[in-house]
């Protein structure tokens, strides 16, 4: 197990420092960073004297490896803009997108872990038929979209919620609902296909003949074999949300942690940029690191294969 | 089990947290003015970020020696009581006496001597610090409410300075705390005070109690609140479910939308920033656009009225010199003007030996994408095969300030430091990088012009310059950009006629 966690724990550094050496290059290869913090209305020689006090002007790689030593300290600088630190930035608006992020990945699955046993018991049902519509049809829908429908329709038309801000629960009924849509159909399908597969097996037929009543083999025999993959796709969606709710951040004006992204993006502010990269990236490697390691654990023909 | 159970509890514990971090719902009921930004306000102060809206703040929680009247756009006294040139570089200041600071310190000569002290102070870096302060010689206490202060030269756009960018400080908190502390904590005179901000999503400022009678009206509105809101359709959205009652960043064409839906009032205004197509005269090789005839002729070719009607909006400035019509002496009636018309257009191009036409680069910022496809279009009339390139805007000033542009769309201007034409005229008029005509008189003409404190004098060399660019065809002038306020009809607000908002001027209707 010590060995299995080891080696997967070394290619996930390795994907980061290449996530964070290719991303560092792209941000400074995007555009003059020190014409946009110069203002409009400054002159060029201005903006030649920004960028060396910045140290713009340094070789990239130069500039990459002491913002890689900074960042092992756990030191992501200074935000070119607000002049705070990066860290600072993040950690007040963290709690927030983990508000969004975990409510989401509750709410789809909570929706589809039933849908997609429902669907799988009755393959080619009238309700298999109308689970696998949802799916695709909440695959289909852009985020963006989807919000501003749900904003005209409940916002504006019903004015049942409140629009935008964070400044009650019911605030975020729909950004969750939003994000909980785009995450319910893949969870759906592989609950259905996971259970379908694992209904044909000859101990769940074992366990019907036995009279074991037909729910206690779906929660007890099946769920428990069909879950792995669950899992892993779970902890998947959740680092998808943790950086993906930008999107849905930005259209909801909930300052967290997605909207501090675009934000940044829009204004070119790198530090925060890179330092949000490596979070969503990182949070992604770690969960999907952890997602390995509970099935591992769960399944312990995963930990002897790679023994 | 039992680990998803401490983490749902621990999750559970966090959410009411962060829920009641925020404030709560607002509008008329108890008096507050919740309106909308697009973008955040990193500092307060608007001496130490390039944010515009930072001057939203700083007009409300600072006075200014002068102000400018928004109905008018007269300068009128306002923590001055008078203010005198004594000679072209010499201005005395009698102050207004009885007024506090928010924190309570009396204002005297002593916080309008500091202030200036720190804006000379090149080591503050402020912004636009040398542009704006560097002109300034001294600062002098003559009596505990009369100030002398004096210019190195003549600088005729100085009061603009005055009005926009000097905003008093008090000199005691300002010492003990720092600069700084003005980003974040700000106290001046004005009518509106700073109580709270979540920064980077919203700001609260309650009215000032003790504010003054002078050129501003009192406060009427007990509370402002100025949300972020990014998203400019979940703005509108806002609006005309009431959750809104004020949004300021919405484009001609977003507000044209709302014309009409009731309970909700659109005005515009003129802005003071304007747009113009620049085409690269000055490089001499293999290059068409050297030839003053092919300048006219795209002067010619384009219909400036179909297109920034249609496409930017009905209210729009449509240019025929150089400059916006809302800024000091742009100068309106300089020949000669080039109105639509092909056929001319054509022979023009003919007679400089294009007949064939030729191929060209347009670069332009990417959110004026269809401005730059109609030009597209229109010149493709006359044979130039435009080939349009949109990209970020910083990515565009830096091959601009290279000197890689054939031609570009240019926007230039905001707020008040365009209020005067020298600042659209400076840097693409004045010999350096980003001048891409090289005029041999130019130049000259608007440093004489900014160093004169002739009025006359100035507006003359202004019409020589715009002449000038007229009959060379050195550019095409665009049009002008419309400021939009768009409001719920329970709030009264008078669009300004200067581009730059005071809040404090709003009052509930009824």
């Amino acid at each position: 197990m010590a060995a299995y966690v080891r080696s997967k724990v070394i290619v996930s550094l390795l994907v980061l420092f290449t996530v964070s050496l290719v991303g560092f290059a792209l941000l400074h290869l995007s555009g003059d960073l020190a014409a946009t913090l110069a203002g409009e209305n400054a002159s060029a020689e201005q903006i030649a004297e920004l960028r060396h006090t910045m140290g713009l002007d340094r070789p990239l790689l130069a500039q990459y490896a002491s913002w890689l030593a900074d960042a092992a300290r756990g030191d992501f600088g200074l935000s070119f803009f607000a002049r705070e630190s990066v860290l600072t930035m993040f950690l007040a608006r963290i709690g927030t997108t983990a508000i969004l992020a975990v409510s989401a990945l509750i709410l789809a699955i909570a929706v589809s872990l039933p849908l997609g046993m429902l669907a799988a018991v009755r393959p080619n049902s009238w309700l298999d038929w109308m689970v696998s519509g949802v799916a695709l049809s909440g695959q289909a829908l852009p985020g963006f979209f989807l919000a501003l429908m749900m904003i005209s329709f409940f916002g504006v038309t019903l004015r049942w919620l409140p629009i935008s801000g964070s400044a009650t629960p019911l605030h975020y009924v729909m950004p969750v609902v939003v994000l909980a849509i785009g995450a319910i159909p893949a969870l759906m399908r592989l609950t259905r296909s996971g259970m379908m597969e694992v209904l044909e097996q000859d101990y769940i037929r074992t366990a019907r003949s036995k009279g074991i009543s037909s729910l206690r083999v779906m929660w007890k025999h099946a769920m428990r074999n069909a879950i792995l993959p669950i899992i892993s796709l779970s902890a998947v969606q959740l680092g998808t949300l943790l950086g993906g709710s930008v999107i849905v951040e930005s259209v909801f004006a909930i300052d967290g942690i997605g909207l501090l992204t675009y934000r940044s993006i829009q204004r070119g502010d790198f530090p925060v940029v890179q330092a949000m990269l490596m979070f969503v990236s990182a949070s992604y490697i770690i969960l999907t690191l952890l997602a390995d390691v509970i099935n591992a654990w769960l399944d312990p023909r995963l930990r002897q294969k790679s023994q | 089990m039992k680990i998803s159970n401490s983490l749902i509890r621990r999750y559970c514990a966090i959410v009411p947290l962060v829920l009641a971090a925020s404030g709560a719902f607002a509008d008329q009921s108890n008096d507050t003015l919740r309106v909308a930004v697009a973008r955040e306000t990193d500092f307060i102060d608007s001496i130490h970020t390039s944010s515009l809206d930072a001057d939203l703040f700083s007009t409300i929680i600072y006075d200014t020696l002068i102000y400018a009247d928004r109905a008018t756009g007269e300068y009128k006294p306002l923590l001055a009581t008078s203010w005198t040139w004594t000679d072209d570089t010499t201005i005395e200041f009698k102050l207004r006496e009885g007024i506090k600071f928010q924190n309570g310190e009396p204002f005297n000569a002593d916080d309008v001597v500091y202030t200036f002290q720190q804006l000379m102070n090149m080591d503050n870096n402020f912004r636009q610090q040398k542009q704006d302060f560097g002109n300034i010689a001294g600062v002098e206490k003559i009596d505990d409410y009369t100030v002398k202060l004096t210019l190195k030269t003549p600088e005729p756009t100085f009061e603009n300075v005055l009005v926009a960018r000097v905003n008093i400080w008090p000199d005691e908190y300002t010492e003990a705390n720092g600069h700084m502390i003005h980003a974040t904590k700000p106290v001046g005179t004005g009518p509106y005070a700073l109580q709270d901000m979540q920064k980077g999503s919203s700001y609260t400022l309650v009215k000032n109690p003790d504010y003054f009678d002078g050129a501003r009206p009192q406060p009427s509105i007990g509370t402002i609140e100025v949300r972020v809101i990014p998203e400019i359709q979940t703005q509108i959205a806002e609006l005309m479910s009431g959750g809104l009652d004020m949004a300021l960043s919405l484009s001609p064409n977003d507000a044209a939308g709302l014309d009409g839906v009731p309970g909700i009032t659109v005005q515009t205004g003129q802005s003071t920033r304007m747009y113009f197509l620049s085409m690269n005269v000055a490089a001499k090789e293999n290059n068409p656009l050297n030839n003053a005839d092919v300048r006219k002729a795209v002067s010619y070719a384009i219909n400036k009225e179909e297109m920034v009607h249609s496409l930017i909006s009905p209210d729009a400035a449509v240019l025929a010199t150089n400059c916006n019509p809302s800024q000091n002496f742009c100068l309106t009636d300089i020949e000669p003007t080039y109105s639509f018309d092909v056929a001319k257009a054509k022979e023009l191009m003919a007679s400089a030996g294009f007949a064939e036409g030729f191929d060209v680069t347009l670069m332009a910022e990417a959110n004026i994408r269809p401005i730059g496809e109609a030009l597209q279009g229109y010149l493709s009339a006359i044979g130039v095969r435009v080939n349009l390139e949109t990209m970020p805007l910083p990515a565009w000033r830096e091959r601009y300030i290279k000197g890689e542009s054939q031609m570009s769309i240019v926007g230039w201007g905001s707020g008040v430091s365009s209020i005067d034409i020298s600042n659209t005229l400076g840097i693409f008029f004045n010999g350096s990088s980003t001048d891409y005509v090289q005029d041999k008189e130019i130049p000259d003409w608007n440093a004489a012009a900014l160093s004169s404190m002739d009025k006359a004098e100035r507006e003359s060399l202004y019409r020589k310059t715009l002449t000038r660019i007229n009959e060379e065809a050195y550019v095409v002038p665009l049009y002008g950009t419309v400021a939009t306020y768009v409001t719920s009809e329970q709030v009264n607000y008078q669009a300004p006629v200067i581009d730059f908002p005071d809040l404090s001027l709003a009052s509930w209707a009824k």
